[in-house]
């Protein structure tokens, strides 16, 4: 309970900053409004009235008022509320990180450990140079590579949107439109997994306690798994919490590729369409989310380190 | 006379200090050279640098001009090395012109980022108290959101264009730069060379100035390198996601977002200036890489 309310400020500065985000853009909203052959006092009054002469706290008193009674503006591009188009997106793009960060987690710490295990070896020189090119690959031109290899050239797999456009909306259906777009996020996240999975583990197992247990003659996957992950784990979960922002982020641009029916593909068009109010309103919402998520990896540290406590 | 006295030795001893700072400037750049990843690395930084700087002058053509007999040609098709783009433009040359702006949407964000972020952390770390916590506060918040979002709300409220996804880039690249910094200054701050420059009687600006600022420039200059590689991904994708350079501006992020539309039939234009991203974005991480290995070998990784 302590822990969400330490969240509130947090909260309250994102939402400063998205509000000065929103007066950042230019031109006068009373002229969106105003009937074209509006008089300079009219116009005047209708900025009085929109509460735009106000100085910039009240402002944003107003305005938060309005968002925290989920009023987040209107949408021109898809004549609808900001928040009724943004929110039922808001699951897709969660089920797209989830998985993306799943694929990470899977891949990347198995070879961080397979490489720090097997330090100088083949294999180890494999996983770095394959942590470093996951790390310098642009996630929009990997899914490209990837829609040209699997869908088009191969057909295996669809390269666009959610769901097959016939055919009934099974969980089927999802996990195989998810595999590209999931594949995508999580492999480039994969690397940078796997390089501070190695590194942790590569600390822990020049330490006492893994030589005792060695030396007990246990074998190597129970010294690995029950004696060095438990510690290393520790700071790629605090990474990989970071991470999850990027992660958020990068569905953005994956979503474009994939047409993937998230907040991100919205943005998107939205940036396309010159519909603001739709790119702050996934901006918040996204920085909103990030922020709870935060809180639920600092929660998750607990669960798995003993040592850390909250009151 | 008596504060002379009193300065001399502490004069030597700042000299030493400068000298020290100096030396492994050299063992840094044998242990740099001596790794051949990073030496790759930095050759293909500094041959993407030249292209951006002479470019528009070695394309063989027009980078805006439209030939439709070119429409999608395929690489190597009567002499156009990497065939057109789907309006019979030359992707050498539009690559050839677009690394300039590519690299310029990059590097000059981070360069602002950087001196802004330098000053920051400075006054913070310096001054500590009240003035940290307002700068850090301040900073924090903008950490709070995933860093390509904030851009992304930035950008589109400041409106589409290369110069304004730039302008988004620093903003979001300040906070990092600052932290670097602000870390790295509260660590000097107890430390006696500076309790001697304060004990000879120089102000705030000249230590922070002659003594604090080239303590922070290391890590400043590493920190820059290894994040060159992705803010290049970083700002591409601002273009590719259409906030960046707008068509027909050859950029290399928006020729990557202009050839998806032709991706089923023409492949290339697409993934060819995807692939000049990825090689410089990989040629940024191996000298970065080599940079911090060489600056501090504990924490070489491979």
């Amino acid at each position: 309970m302590r822990r969400l309310l330490a969240l509130i400020p947090t909260l309250l500065g994102v939402s400063v900053a998205t509000f000065l985000i929103i007066k950042l853009i230019p031109g006068d909203i009373a002229l969106t409004y105003a009937p074209p052959d509006a008089s300079a006092a009219e116009l005047q009054a209708l900025r009085e009235s929109l509460g735009l002469t106000a100085p910039l706290p009240i402002q944003y008193a107003a305005w938060l008022g309005h968002v925290l009674q989920g009023d987040w503006g209107y949408s021109i591009s898809q004549g609808k509320p900001v928040l009724e188009a943004l929110l039922p997106r808001l699951q897709n793009t969660m089920i797209l990180a989830f998985a993306a960060l799943i694929i990470a987690w899977v891949i990347g710490v198995t070879a961080g450990i397979v490489s720090a295990a097997r330090q100088g070896s083949v294999l180890d020189r494999g996983v770095m140079v394959f942590a470093l090119l996951g790390n310098s690959m642009p996630a929009f031109w990997l899914g490209l590579v990837f829609i040209l290899f699997f869908g088009l050239q191969l057909g295996i797999l669809p390269v666009s949107g959610m769901y097959s456009p016939r055919g009934n909306h099974d969980i089927g259906d999802l996990l195989v439109h998810l595999v590209l777009p999931a594949s995508t996020l999580g492999l480039v996240l994969a690397g940078l997994v796997a390089r501070m999975t190695r590194s942790a583990m590569l600390e822990i197992i020049r330490q006492d306690y893994i030589r005792t247990a060695w030396a007990k003659g246990l074998r190597e996957s129970a010294v690995m798994r029950n004696h060095a992950l438990r510690n290393a784990i520790l700071p790629v979960i605090t990474v990989l919490g970071l991470q999850l922002g990027n992660l958020l982020g990068g569905s953005v641009i994956i979503e474009t590729v994939y047409s993937w029916p998230g907040i991100g593909f919205a943005m998107q068009q939205a940036i396309l369409r010159r519909d603001a109010q739709v790119v702050q309103g996934g901006v918040l919402l996204a920085a909103i989310s990030f922020v709870f998520i935060n809180l639920i990896v600092d929660l998750l540290y607990a669960a798995i380190d003993p040592r850390v406590k909250f009151e | 006379m008596t504060a002379s006295t009193g300065a001399k030795p502490v004069a030597e001893l700042l000299a030493v200090t400068r000298r020290r700072a100096q030396r492994p400037a050299a063992e840094v750049w044998a242990r740099f050279s001596s790794d051949g990843a990073a030496v790759a690395g930095l050759a293909l930084v500094v041959a993407a640098f030249v292209v951006a700087l002479v470019g528009p002058s070695i394309a063989p053509y027009d980078p805006l001009a439209q030939d439709t007999g070119l429409r999608m040609a395929t690489p190597g098709t009567g002499g156009y090395l990497l065939g057109g783009d789907h309006l019979g433009r030359d992707i050498l040359s539009r690559l050839l012109y677009g690394a300039r702006l590519s690299l310029a949407a990059a590097v000059a964000p981070m360069t602002a980022a950087a001196s802004i972020g330098l000053v920051l952390g400075l006054i913070a770390g310096y001054y500590g108290g009240w003035v940290d916590m307002g700068i850090s506060r301040v900073l924090d918040v903008l950490l709070a959101f995933p860093s390509i979002l904030l851009a992304i709300a930035i950008a589109s409220a400041l409106g589409p264009g290369l110069g304004n996804a730039m302008i988004a880039i620093v903003i979001v690249a300040i906070p990092s730069f600052a932290r670097v910094v602000r870390g790295t200054v509260i660590g000097l701050r107890g430390l006696d060379y500076l309790q001697a420059a304060r004990a000879c009687g120089a102000n705030d600006l000249r230590i922070l100035g002659l003594h604090v600022l080239p303590n922070c420039l290391a890590p400043v200059i590493v920190y820059t390198t290894l994040e060159l590689g992705r803010m290049l991904i970083f700002a591409a994708g601002l273009s590719f996601l259409g906030l960046g350079a707008q068509p027909p501006e050859a950029e290399w992020g928006a020729m990557l977002s202009e050839g998806r539309n032709v991706l089923s039939v023409a492949p290339h234009v697409a993934t060819i200036p995807g692939l000049a991203i990825f090689v410089v974005a990989l040629g940024a991480n191996l000298m970065g890489d080599g940079l911090r290995d060489a600056l501090d070998p504990r924490l070489r990784t491979g």
